[in-house]
């Protein structure tokens, strides 16, 4: 069931309705209901796969009561069962298949006669979301921030609750259990929040995303016949597809959920404004970025060390981001891109030597800021192209076609016209900048029938992009 | 909660005064028309165009169905064996349905004036057309749409904003698409298209995928045809295709495509065509007895139900699917519905 179906329409009436009017005031009742029906919404996709995230389920509540519980060694033996059990499923499901073809294809050039059969299984779906969100459990309870939880429907809640459950956030424990154990009274001002969330959220992903998604296929799939212009616009529509993809997906998920009075961590914050790549990183896919900070970057000294330790970290993080992605080298290759430029900001200014109140002061003119959000942003829709490409062949391939085709042509008007839809939309992004979560005009005293025009406005593009144009599933689906 | 509940249906009743506005905007035809022209769906144009350069059909053949009637009769070779006056014209649109077929007709016949000769309407050889094309509120009127709801279709909803989408696209369309593709212009005088050939064993392999889904269509439609008490599963089965598949709306449209053609005195048959599963096993005749059962109204003495019945259609090798024939396979369809056309011209 995809957040953009009919069919999510009408189960969330459903949950939302059973939830509030219902069980009203019936607290267990109301968490029950919202595990079920994250069963429910799970089993849209591949109903038996229930039993694959069960499994886990069962081995972190159970990990997570042992760690507490245990001291010495011991904590840390269950500490590495519960991690190695999790990323196993993880590793069958997402890599088996990945790491058993690459080590075919070595054998076969060093001439051994040496091959095992991939296994070609369908992946769960949102596996390395829940995944990392176990993990992050475990490991939290391990380093003694959190309790560990003991009501199994909780925890289960917390790890398959259904606005998150397939593609994140990815959420931490102390920001979420809590939530799931305080009795809810609905309050109109998070719900109707919550309803503008889901709004802007899907204008992004049917809109935004879906209509770039048109011009990025056809770049990406027709490379070798187009002009120069029309590839860099294809690359800068699959940014702006993944953007629009995600964070559409992201806002109605936090929507979605404040519907249900649990609110949700950002995910995004106007990553494309971002002025460097290291800012860029604190605005985009939040949730990941600071999972791999704190149970990677951190643990391995993060900017505190010196020399090229400091440069193994970024690699280190960047590279893992890039498989968290998916089990292709095009992710990471993208990621290696990511930790190349990052490691050159860090090269330049040195933040682990200069205190960050030298880095608050310095001074930033507005130009700089355009200069370096421009060049920010090409670097970011270059390491797209590795993502979105097919291999890492036909990446390299579309880069080159930008440079050796020739660079104006006829299709180039065709593709100037994404311009329409993307112009207004950063500036519509720009004016919203100070809204709280980015929902959309919360920050602005509009009166209310501008807004209420606003909202008629985004439904019809909604209902028109809905049903006259392809729809792409979402991306971070299949991570 | 009130207030939020209040506020929410304040705004889906105005958003429905909006929408309802954009509905019975009506566009030019042409423009409803242009947008399948570099799609898929391109036949849509190339009929519309051909239609307008059309004064009469009076001595014309018409071939009206789905892809498998597209991609199934060769009209150039018909053409070129009928020595006689009368011509012959495919209007079939890939993955069409009878609600399509329906508007089509209604078009021709009604607003045009066109009076075909004869025309043929197209059934699979296993199944009934179901839900309904992605293009039927691009050349449905938007109170035709409106009509369908009352014909029962289950998919009232989704043609209604399909309709409001084709109409706010006339101005959000100027940033929503690439160029389409000029390959996928259909360019022919005839309305034909072959089909890509493809190799028997990957015939196969899509056969026994799906010939357990067939078999177990024809039994329920054998159990349905036994008549007596229905077991539950069936019922389930039964209610289920008509409802959700949108198959009760389908028999519906055609049953007014019939009744139109009988309004206006046009001669039509009933084309069953060749489906591999059916072939094998030897049921071509399940889909006629249930045409038969299902549609009343017709008057089979004067109305055939065209059942294809030859060994030709048991081999892969005329196949591209279960469903869909190759050139080689069209060409032998083509021959055999010319030989049931004109009986006269076997010797």
């Amino acid at each position: 069931m995809l957040f953009n179906s009919p069919e999510f329409l009408v189960f969330l009436i459903i949950v939302f309705i059973a939830y509030w009017i219902i069980l009203k005031d019936r607290h267990r009742l109301q968490s029950t209901l919202l595990l079920v029906s994250s069963c429910i919404f799970y089993m849209f996709f591949i109903p038996k796969y229930i039993f694959i995230l069960f499994i886990t389920i069962l081995i972190d509540y159970f990990a997570g009561m042992k760690i507490a519980t245990s001291e010495g060694r011991k904590r840390k033996v269950y500490l590495i069962v519960s991690i190695i059990s999790t990323c196993m499923v993880l590793f069958v499901f997402k890599y088996y298949d990945f790491f058993v073809s690459n080590v075919n294809s070595i054998s076969s050039l060093v001439g051994w006669n040496y091959s095992v059969d991939v296994m070609k299984i369908i992946l769960p779906i949102g596996l390395s979301f829940h995944t990392f969100q176990s993990l992050s459990y475990v490991i939290e309870v391990y380093r003694r921030k959190q309790e560990p939880e003991k009501d199994f429907l909780i925890y289960s809640l917390y790890v398959m609750y259904f606005p998150q459950l397939v593609a994140g956030p990815i959420e931490r424990a102390s920001n979420l259990l809590h939530q799931f154990h305080e009795k809810k009274k609905f309050h109109f001002k998070l719900a109707a929040e919550g309803m503008h969330q889901i709004l802007w959220g899907m204008f992004k992903k049917v809109v935004i995303a879906d209509t770039c998604a048109a011009y990025a296929n056809h770049a990406f799939s027709s490379h070798d016949t187009l002009s120069g212009f029309s590839l860099i616009i294809g690359a800068v529509a699959f940014a702006f597809q993944i953007y629009g993809d995600f964070s559409g997906y992201s806002d109605i998920a936090l929507g979605t959920s404040k519907l249900f009075g649990v609110r949700l961590m950002r995910n995004f914050n106007l990553p494309y404004f971002a002025t460097n790549i290291a800012e860029f990183w604190r605005r985009w896919h939040i949730s990941l970025s600071t999972w791999f900070r704190d149970y990677v970057y951190f643990p391995l000294g993060g900017s505190r060390v010196d020399g090229w330790k400091l440069y193994r970290n970024v690699f280190v993080i960047f590279v893992l981001s890039g498989i968290w992605h998916g089990a292709n080298w095009t992710f990471v290759m993208w990621g290696l891109i990511h930790s190349v430029f990052y490691s050159f900001y860090v090269l330049i200014y040195k933040p682990h030597k200069k205190s960050k109140a030298i880095l608050a002061e310095k001074k930033s003119s507005r130009l700089s800021d355009i200069t370096g959000g421009v060049i920010t942003f090409a670097i970011v829709t270059f390491a797209w192209v590795f993502f979105r490409a097919a291999n890492v062949n036909e990446a390299f391939a579309y880069i080159a076609d930008i440079f050796t085709q020739p660079f104006l042509g006829q299709d180039a008007k065709s593709f100037l016209r994404l311009g329409i839809l993307i112009i207004p939309f950063l500036l519509l992004e720009w004016f919203n900048r100070y809204s709280s979560e980015g929902v959309i005009f919360s920050s602005y005293n509009i009166k209310p029938s501008v807004r209420l025009a606003i909202e008629l406005v985004l439904a019809v593009l909604i209902i028109d992009c809905f049903y006259t144009l392809d729809h792409e599933q979402f991306i971070y689906f299949q991570f | 909660m009130k207030t939020f509940a209040k506020k929410i249906l304040f705004r889906i009743f105005l958003l429905t005064l909006v929408v309802s506005a954009l509905f019975v905007l009506k566009l030019p035809r042409s423009y409803y028309f242009s947008i399948p022209e570099k799609t898929d769906f391109s036949k849509m144009t190339w009929i519309e165009n051909k239609l307008n350069a059309t004064n009469n059909l009076d001595s014309t053949v018409v071939f009206m169905g789905s892809s498998i009637c597209f991609n199934g009769i060769n009209d150039s070779l018909l053409n070129s064996w009928d020595t006689s006056t009368t011509q012959y014209l495919n209007l079939g649109i890939t993955h069409t349905c009878y609600a399509i077929i329906d508007v089509l007709l209604e078009n021709l016949v009604e607003e045009r004036k066109l009076h075909p000769k004869k025309v043929l309407l197209c059934f699979k050889g296993d199944a009934m057309a179901n839900n309904i094309h992605n293009f039927y509120s691009l050349v449905a009127e938007s109170d035709q749409i409106l009509q369908s709801a009352a014909d029962g279709n289950m998919l009232f909803i989704p043609s209604f904003l399909k309709r409001v989408s084709w109409n706010v696209n006339s101005v959000t369309r100027s940033f929503k698409y690439v160029e389409g593709d000029d390959r996928l212009i259909f360019r022919s005088d005839y309305g034909f298209d072959p089909q890509r050939r493809r190799d028997s064993l990957e015939v196969e392999k899509i056969y026994k995928r799906l010939k357990t889904g067939s078999e177990a269509n024809f039994a329920s439609i054998e159990q349905e045809a036994k008549g007596g008490s229905r077991s539950l599963k069936l019922r389930l089965l039964l209610t289920k295709i008509d409802y959700l598949e949108n198959v009760k709306f389908q028999r519906t449209e055609f049953e007014r495509s019939a009744a139109l053609l009988d309004k206006y005195g046009i001669d039509y048959d009933i084309i069953l065509y060749p489906n591999l599963v059916s072939a094998r096993l030897g049921k071509e005749y399940l889909m006629a007895d249930y045409i038969k059962r299902t549609f009343t109204n017709i008057d089979y003495s004067k109305h055939e139900v065209i059942m294809i019945n030859d060994s030709a259609f048991r081999n892969a090798a005329n196949f591209v699917d279960v469903n869909h024939l190759n050139p080689d396979g069209a060409e032998i369809l083509t021959r055999i519905v010319y030989e049931k056309l004109n009986p006269k011209s076997v010797n």
